[in-house]
């Protein structure tokens, strides 16, 4: 563990870094990288050869020779153009593949670093940070790597090969040409900063015309009850009238910018004929040499174009490295969760023992819990009852060895999980929360995040434990059917009922719930409650209750008000108490604390 | 400009080329002068290389620079100025029907359009813009021939045969790369679908990030990542080789044709029948007409894409309205009364609810609640079931749907949460006097004490940083914060702790007093606070009392509704 304080978002790498990351990579393996260089240099080198045979034919018409030299020049020209093509071909194909390596490599380290981090670092950093990094960074470097990035790679090489042509020609043709350069690069300095903000807006006024338009669509139901049309209506035409203004401004400076390239074109031909005209005139240079410098300019016009419009889209793609090895640094070595299982599959259940336990969130003044101690035996349940913000689900996090306690301890047995990073405590302790999610893909697929080596009887097992097993058969494909985002609907008691088979799946000797079976409806949550305490038989058990029904089961109950423990015992002893917990119940169960008029 | 009526495609496509008439008349005249220029760049080569370079005069130099120059600021200004024209006709026009459809699927009434909200936003997005590219394909059709016709001209002077071969070469070389690119669209598609899928499971994993971590899953996660991301590194592997194909074949094609002109011109050089400049301009020339034909035999793709959006968009702006609203009758008092309603799972249902009285509907089956609700939002139009529902003593039929929902709140039970601030949800329409009063009822005092902005704490869209419970009070407090004449809340509750409930429903009672208030409801909490309690089963009132004298006498009431 370092000493530093850790930055609020995730790293990003300096430029250098990047490159010592991609140049490492190249080196671990050199045959491909050193391949697709050479075939790109040859590709370009062949490309340019059939404009120099043409200047020797012009030179042969002035100096008058027989047009039998007309064969050689043909052979030659149609064998480097051929030779060129396959060239081009390969090198197109190696880019691409380069490119895929490099790109597989860094999104799979850039997953890893994320699904190793702790929960309280991503919280720290927060999703939104998270998620652009492995999603839209990602999304960035693809899309570049499909077509900017190799588009200018092989510009790049075409210009560089061309210039040195030139060069060969007659150095002061070089010159000419290469005076062409400072000129496009003017051009890009002048219109990338002012067109990278317009872009930048234009995407962000796009989500936001997305967002509203979506959101009203949506959420229509709300928007017709609360008669909301005009103002999302409003909305709409504000975000659409102000993606088409900046459209606007975009080509504006477009267009100016094209400018400045076409103004780049003219320089670098127009001093390659002037310098023309004088080695010409002047007897140094032949009019084939000339011509040849003239037209491999005038080729030059389309891949100098592409740098340009390129250059943009290659540079996002640089700053996406940058972002991604930035968070590839960060988790250093760290373990993934569960890379190691080390739970006994027959491991006996642990006691929980909590002791004078404090929590406060930061930058807050107040405690969320203040001098908590619980006992839970090996192979019990306790019931944590209590009003929203009184701490329940601070506790239930803390059991689970998520956050860090102000004062006290949680001890799992003979573990301190002030000890364990959160991999170790996972080892020992599940938590279910209140955040529900089925993985996309085949319901299997999501189970097996659990127990990656279950076997399908296994899954049904697990499934029967929780009572789902009735609904996964009927299912189109079985275990097999597409769940989640864009497969199967699954409504909120289904979508518990998987999230409980997998606690059944994962065998930790502890688990906490703080699910919220209250979403699925009276009849759904009933359901829902025997799946509970079927998937966690035998084991310890913390379960914050939100439906005092889950509480009645549990064997001790403990009510939480403002953060401390109020009453603790069973639901016999506590309702005989007459206190909070006896008014609660009457509550509940009958819609009123008067108890006079219930039925006995 | 709103509400044009259109039925059809080929309609809409009428409308963007009426409204845009100057616009294209101005730009293919521009375009038409930019390509002549970029014409003119190779043929200029030429002669600058003939009678400048050759010939050795100063003064024809000079002529030269100024020719190029001249040339080169027509192509940039002609480009610049017509491309501009045509941009900003086709992003307004793109906007106007982006407009007109979002305005379609925003109206009080909902239209037949059969399309999923996602759909919607699709038409409204790629294919308003689609549709307005169609007025870019007449400028820069006429624009593109301008050029061929142009290099046409020049290689006929030069030599007829000369000009038939280049002319049928670069035809031979498009109608191969036309084929090809194809196949290689569809590769790059797949490819495309797969890096978006691996993009999908990193925003799914990340998304189930706090469960995964919960169960442990992270391993396993990331060995499902790579498998997925492997695949779309093999399918990327593939496109490359797709791609270099397509690169050589294509390079090896232009520069045979290339070969072959230059070696013909060479010959007809050497026989002079042909000048060295004239050689210039053919080799020249050859290199360039692909471009302008590529963008010519391109239109036609353009002009399909651009009828089969204007087809989708048709599917919305023509959609029909779901019902007609009356128009006349004033809602005088708040009672509100069903009488004899058919519907669903409701059977000639009759109860009604005086003014400022507080009213529970306990429906044994859920079903019935959301029959009934659908029913009093008038999302079911009143002509779709029997029986009559009255606001106010009017009839809901007889009535203006703003009026309606004027005077009848009912709130949609997936309690939505709009991107914004808490308030902005709370008070949607920035008018209520209540704000404070409904979020201390709703128990949302918790959620805004917990950040330092208070109400002006940003929610996300959906609600995305929001737990169910704390969205469903959210929403609830949003409705007592509208403070309507009479309120129906249909389960406000249910994803609430018990604790809470308790206080929830007191609160509403406070809040509520002396309006009219009906909750649809299986809460004992919610169903011991209202006045009367009216017992739906079967799709029929059975049982009316308060809740205790229904759990005194009432055996099926008591087993349905104590828990």
């Amino acid at each position: 563990m370092t000493t530093s304080a850790p930055a609020k978002i995730l790293r990003t790498a300096s430029g250098r870094e990047a490159s010592r990351w991609v140049f490492d990579h190249c080196r671990s393996a050199p045959v491909l990288p050193i391949a697709t260089a050479v075939a790109t240099v040859a590709g370009a080198v062949l490309q340019i050869v059939p404009v120099f045979l043409l200047g020797t034919v012009v030179d042969g018409v002035v100096q008058g020779r027989d047009a039998s030299m007309l064969w050689t020049t043909g052979i030659a020209t149609v064998v480097s153009a051929l030779a060129g093509a396959v060239m081009t071909a390969i090198s197109t194909y190696l880019v691409g593949r380069l490119g895929a390596e490099l790109l597989a490599r860094l999104r799979e380290g850039a997953v890893r670093a994320v699904l190793g981090m702790p929960s309280a670092r991503v919280e720290q950093a927060g999703r939104g940070d998270v998620l652009s990094r492995v999603g839209d960074d990602v999304a960035v470097i693809s899309a570049g790597f499909r077509t900017a990035v190799p588009t200018m790679f092989s510009a790049v090489v075409l210009v560089v090969i061309a210039t040195t042509g030139m060069f060969g020609l007659d150095w002061r043709l070089g010159l000419a040409g290469a005076c062409a350069l400072p000129a496009y690069w003017l051009a890009l300095r002048w219109y990338l900063p002012r067109s990278q903000p317009l872009y930048r807006a234009r995407s962000e006024a796009q989500a936001d015309r997305a967002q509203a338009l979506i959101s009203g669509l949506d959420g229509i139901a709300t928007v017709r009850a609360y008669r909301l049309e005009n103002a999302f209506r409003d909305r709409v035409t504000a975000e659409s009238w102000r993606v088409r203004n900046i459209g606007v401004d975009v080509f504006h400076f477009f267009g100016r910018f094209i400018g400045r390239e076409n103004r780049a074109e003219f320089i670098g031909l127009g001093l390659i004929i002037v310098v023309g005209y004088l080695l010409v005139t002047g007897g140094q240079s032949s009019l084939g040499q000339v011509s040849v410098a003239a037209l491999l300019f005038h080729k030059l016009f389309v891949p100098l174009g592409l740098i340009m419009a390129f250059f943009d889209e290659a540079q996002k793609s640089g700053a996406g490295v940058t972002r991604l090895v930035g968070v590839l640094t960060e988790s250093g070595g760290d373990e993934l969760v569960r890379s190691a299982v080390a739970v006994d599959a027959d491991a006996r259940p642990l006691p929980v023992s909590v002791r004078g336990l404090s929590f406060r969130y930061p930058d807050s003044e107040h405690d969320v819990l203040r001098d908590v101690d619980l006992e839970i035996p090996a192979g019990t349940s306790l019931a944590l009852v209590g009003a929203t913000g009184a701490g329940k689900t601070t506790l239930a996090a803390l059991v689970a060895g998520t956050g860090t306690p102000l004062t006290g301890s949680v001890r799992i047995g003979s573990h301190d999980l002030a000890d364990l990073d959160e991999a170790g405590a996972r080892a020992l302790v599940s938590i279910l929360t209140q955040e529900a999610h089925v993985f996309a893909g085949p319901l299997a697929e999501d189970l097996r995040l659990a127990a990656p080596d279950a076997t399908d009887d296994e899954l049904m097992d697990a499934l029967r434990t929780v009572g789902a097993d009735t609904w996964v058969e009927a299912l189109p494909s079985g275990l097999r059917t597409e769940v989640g985002e864009g497969g199967e609907r699954l409504d909120a008691t289904k979508v518990a009922q998987i999230a409980l088979a997998r606690l059944v799946l994962g065998r930790s000797p502890v688990v906490v719930l703080d699910e919220s079976t209250a979403e699925a409806g009276s009849q759904g949550a009933a359901a829902l409650e025997r799946a509970a305490l079927a998937a966690c038989r035998g084991r310890t058990t913390l379960l914050v209750a939100h439906r005092l029904t889950q509480a009645v089961a549990a064997d001790r109950i403990a009510v939480l008000n403002s953060g401390r423990v109020l009453e603790q015992g069973t639901h016999e002893e506590l309702v005989a108490l007459g206190g909070r917990y006896a008014a609660l119940w009457a509550a509940w169960r009958f819609g009123t604390a008067h108890t006079d008029c219930v039925p006995r | 400009m709103t509400n044009t009526e259109v039925r059809t495609g080929r309609e809409i496509l009428r409308i963007t080329l009426r409204r845009n008439r100057g616009a294209m008349a101005a730009s293919t005249l521009l375009l038409g002068c930019y390509q002549a220029a970029e014409t003119a760049v190779p043929v200029l080569l030429g002669v600058i290389v003939e009678y400048a370079l050759r010939g050795g005069r100063l003064s024809s130099l000079g002529l030269a620079l100024l020719a190029l120059g001249l040339v080169m600021a027509a192509v940039s200004y002609s480009w610049r100025f017509g491309g501009r024209i045509l941009q900003k006709a086709t992003t307004t026009e793109a906007h106007r029907w982006r407009v007109e459809v979002a305005d379609r699927g925003l109206q009080p009434v909902a239209r037949e359009t059969g399309l999923k909200s996602g759909e919607v936003l699709t038409i409204a997005t790629e294919d308003a813009d689609q549709t307005a590219n169609v007025v870019e394909v007449v400028p820069l059709l006429v624009s593109s021939l301008v050029s061929v016709v142009i290099t046409g001209v020049v290689l006929a002077v030069i030599s007829v045969p000369l000009g038939v071969l280049v002319f049928a070469g670069t035809a031979a070389i498009l109608t191969v790369l036309g084929v090809m690119s194809r196949r290689i669209g569809a590769n790059t598609q797949a490819q495309q679908a797969m890096v978006a899928r691996a993009g999908a499971k990193v925003s799914d994993l990340i998304a189930g990030l706090r469960p995964l971590h919960g169960f442990g899953g992270s391993h396993a996660a990331f060995q499902a990542y790579r498998r997925v991301s492997t695949e779309a590194k093999r399918q990327s592997i593939v496109v490359a080789r797709v791609n270099g194909v397509y690169a050589g074949l294509g390079l090896a094609l232009n520069s045979v044709l290339a070969a072959a002109v230059t070696l013909w011109a060479g010959l007809l050089t050497f026989r002079g029948e042909i000048t060295i400049g004239q050689l210039v301009v053919v080799v020249g020339l050859a290199q360039f007409l692909i471009e302008p034909l590529k963008l010519f035999s391109e239109m036609p793709k353009y002009l399909m894409i651009a009828r089969a959006s204007a087809e989708r968009m048709a599917l919305v702006l023509a959609a029909p309205a779901r019902m007609t609203p009356g128009t006349d009758g004033v809602v005088s008092e708040s009672g509100l009364e069903v009488s004899g309603v058919t519907h669903g799972t409701l059977r000639d249902l009759t109860f009604s609810v005086r003014p400022g009285e507080f009213v529970a509907v306990a429906a044994y089956q859920p079903q019935a609640a959301a029959d009934l609700a659908a029913v009093l939002s008038v999302e079911v139009p009143p002509a779709s079931y029997q029986g009559v529902v009255r606001v106010g003593e009017q009839e809901v039929a007889s009535l203006a749907i703003e009026s309606v929902r004027t005077h009848l709140l009912v709130n949609p039970s997936h309690h939505e949460v709009f991107a914004g601030t808490l308030r902005d949800n709370v008070d949607p329409a920035g008018t209520s006097s209540l704000v404070d009063e409904a979020v201390a009822a709703a128990m949302l005092t918790d959620v805004v004490a917990l950040h330092s902005d208070g109400l002006d704490h940003a929610v996300r869209d959906r609600g995305a940083n929001l737990s169910g419970g704390q969205r469903q009070r959210l929403s609830l407090a949003r409705a007592l914060a509208a403070d309507p004449e009479i309120l129906v809340l249909h389960d406000p509750t249910t994803a609430v702790d018990a604790v809470t409930e308790q206080l929830i429903a007191r609160n509403i009672t406070t809040l509520r007093r002396g309006r009219t208030t009906i909750v649809i409801t299986s809460s004992p909490a919610l169903l011991d606070v209202a006045d009367r309690v009216v017992v739906l089963d079967g799709g029929v009132v059975t049982s009316e009392g308060t809740h205790r004298d229904l759990l005194g006498r009432d055996a099926a009431y008591q087993l349905a509704v104590a828990r």
